[in-house]
């Protein structure tokens, strides 16, 4: 309980100080790196904790923010309607990209999820109507901007609404894998063969935490739409499916805390290499941390602790001295 | 009594090689067989074909009387048997308790209970790890390594560790592929004696192992392969004997190590 309370505290200065701290420039930047966050721990959730490569982040992301854009243009929803409808409809891509691209593993799951990208986005390009309204083509469209009782949402209220939703998925997602489903996710990733012969059918696994993942970040590509009032098909950009994998790796894979550092750090450290007048440096820095994490840490920094400690902790207990740690850590 | 599982004339080919030519056993509730053979005999495919891995060309398994003829390997352990792996299968990134909780855990409370942290969800949890670390006292794994992941415990722990997680689903059938490779012998009298208690408590327990002196100490029966055929099956007085074995070209004289063809 202690531990909680804990939580709850951190989470409210999490909250309150960036609204007395920051300027509207960098309290945008922040809110665009928490909504990176979000679509980074769905995609953490698929290639960090199941080993499923899948490069189809970018096209639930815009999922996510055409339907808040179409949502509030031609059906008058308010902005948390189009968030939750963004998720239902990411959750429905999901499912269909996922019937057949599950079949395959690894790098054909790769290439079949990033022809969902291409397709998708030609298809926005190609500027086709839909419902009676048109969907901008490459010219994109606006997001109106979220209101509340009337009135347009601050960049303050925004922020509020970003943060308390990309703290509601780190909570689901804390929740989901300290629990027997997050056993399960990390079986499936070790053994499939030893999973599937204790009972559990890896077929429907697979595609919850495929669906599960689109969900989240069509969630945040909602939030993206309402956060930045125009998108067009760049959002469908497969580089942005890479980014989202390289925030979920930087920030070490398979770690709760994993994609909120790698988000901020994708996010703003290029901004931050900007102002100082380092530009250039911010591609070498990426460089940089993948190599450190890929070295080090590829399964987070949390693993890592916790592997240092188990190695403390086998070789005190004496089991068996020969065999004790034989493994090394990180990398090997 | 009426057998536990049955084998009947199932037959496996890849390509060319027959892998299986026409096999029939069979298993009773409470007794330990042990499945023999040189390498390449069939004998993994044989297990591959119990546990639902490998889909035969033809012939039929059936567990209590019931045929597993187009079940998974989900869906055939889920109505009772339980395999190990020849070449270890743990769960690496979770610890001892965990691997085990796994196999006892599924179904236990639903993903919405875990994700609202609702009441089914900590009694749930709490009955989970509770019933895993029971099943890994049962089969003499050290309090103090629970929390240790796979790649940390000694290989014998390890061997011990994915006995434990197939005991977790109270199968009706075990089926051990090469439980004491590895191993040192000093271990084997435990090992041994752990499957005999398995099997007293009912289960039928299948052990594919090389070493004589281990089979003759845990098996009642015996089933002798070799290029994908039955060539003996029986009581250890009705089959061949080592030197018999040996004679024909099937194993080492010292009954250790794996007989080579």
């Amino acid at each position: 309980m202690k531990g909680r309370l804990g939580r709850v505290l951190v989470g409210i200065l999490g909250l309150v100080l960036p609204l007395g701290v920051f300027n509207r420039y960098v309290l945008y930047l922040v809110s665009l790196a928490l909504v990176y966050y979000m679509a980074a721990a769905g995609t953490d959730l698929l290639v960090g904790y199941t080993d499923q490569l899948s490069l189809a982040g970018a096209a639930f992301f815009g999922l996510g923010a055409y339907t808040v854009a179409l949502g509030s243009g031609l059906l008058h929803q308010s902005w948390a309607e189009g968030v939750l409808a963004a998720a239902a409809v990411g959750a429905m891509g999901g499912m269909v990209l996922g019937l057949p691209a599950l079949r395959v593993q690894h790098l054909s799951l790769g290439v079949s999820t990033l022809a969902g990208v291409v397709v998708l986005n030609t298809w926005f390009n190609a500027s086709p109507s839909f419902l009676g309204g048109s969907l901008g083509g490459s010219q994109g469209l606006v997001v109106p901007a979220p209101t509340i009782g009337g009135h347009p949402l601050s960049s303050r209220w925004l922020w509020a609404g970003i943060y308390g939703s990309a703290a509601a998925v780190w909570a689901v997602e804390r929740n989901l894998i300290r629990s027997q489903y997050g056993r399960i996710l990390w079986a499936l990733k070790d053994s499939p063969l030893a999973l599937e012969s204790l009972g559990t059918a890896l077929a429907p696994v697979k595609m919850g935490v495929f669906v599960f993942s689109s969900a989240l970040i069509a969630v945040a590509g909602a939030w993206y739409g309402l956060l930045s009032g125009t998108i067009d098909p760049t959002v469908f950009d497969p580089n942005l499916s890479i980014t989202l994998i390289a925030m979920a790796v930087i920030g070490g894979s398979g770690w709760e805390m994993g994609p909120l550092v790698g988000a901020l750090f994708v996010t703003v450290l290029p901004q931050v290499f900007a102002l100082m007048g380092f530009g250039p440096w911010a591609n070498l820095s990426y460089a940089i941390a993948f190599f450190l994490t890929l070295r080090w840490a590829p399964e987070g920094l949390g693993r890592r602790w916790s592997r240092a400690w188990q190695t403390w902790r086998a070789a005190r207990i004496r089991l068996g001295r020969r065999d004790v740690g034989g493994r090394p850590l990180g990398g090997g | 009594m009426a057998d536990l599982l049955e084998v009947v004339e199932v037959r496996k080919s890849y390509g060319g090689v027959q892998a299986l030519k026409s096999v029939s056993f069979s298993l009773a509730a409470g007794e330990v067989v042990a499945l023999m053979g040189p390498n390449g005999a069939g004998k993994t495919t044989l297990v591959n074909v119990i546990c639902g891995h490998t889909r035969p060309d033809g012939g039929v398994v059936r567990l209590d009387g019931r045929s597993l003829a187009g079940m998974g390997p989900a869906r055939v352990a889920r109505l009772g048997i339980a395999r190990t792996f020849q070449n270890l299968c743990l769960f690496d990134h979770l610890t001892a308790v965990e691997n085990v909780a796994v196999a006892v855990g599924l179904g236990a409370y639903r993903v919405s209970d875990a994700i609202l942290r609702r009441w089914a969800f900590r009694a749930g949890e709490a009955d989970i790890l509770g019933r895993a670390e029971k099943v890994l006292d049962a089969v003499g794994f050290p309090p103090e390594a629970r929390d240790l992941t796979p790649p940390m415990l000694p290989y014998g722990l390890r061997k011990r560790l994915e006995l434990a997680r197939a005991l977790a689903r109270n199968p009706k059938v075990l089926v051990l592929d090469e439980p004491v490779a590895g191993m040192n012998r000093e271990e084997w009298p435990a090992i041994a004696g752990l499957i005999r208690a398995v099997a007293a408590s009912g289960v039928g327990v299948l052990v594919i192992e090389h070493h004589w002196p281990f089979v003759q100490q845990v098996g009642q029966r015996g089933v002798f392969m070799a290029h994908g055929s039955v060539i003996a099956q029986g009581c250890w007085s009705e089959i061949l004997s080592p030197r018999e074995v040996v004679g024909r070209g099937l194993g080492r004289a010292d009954g250790v190590g794996a007989p080579v063809l």
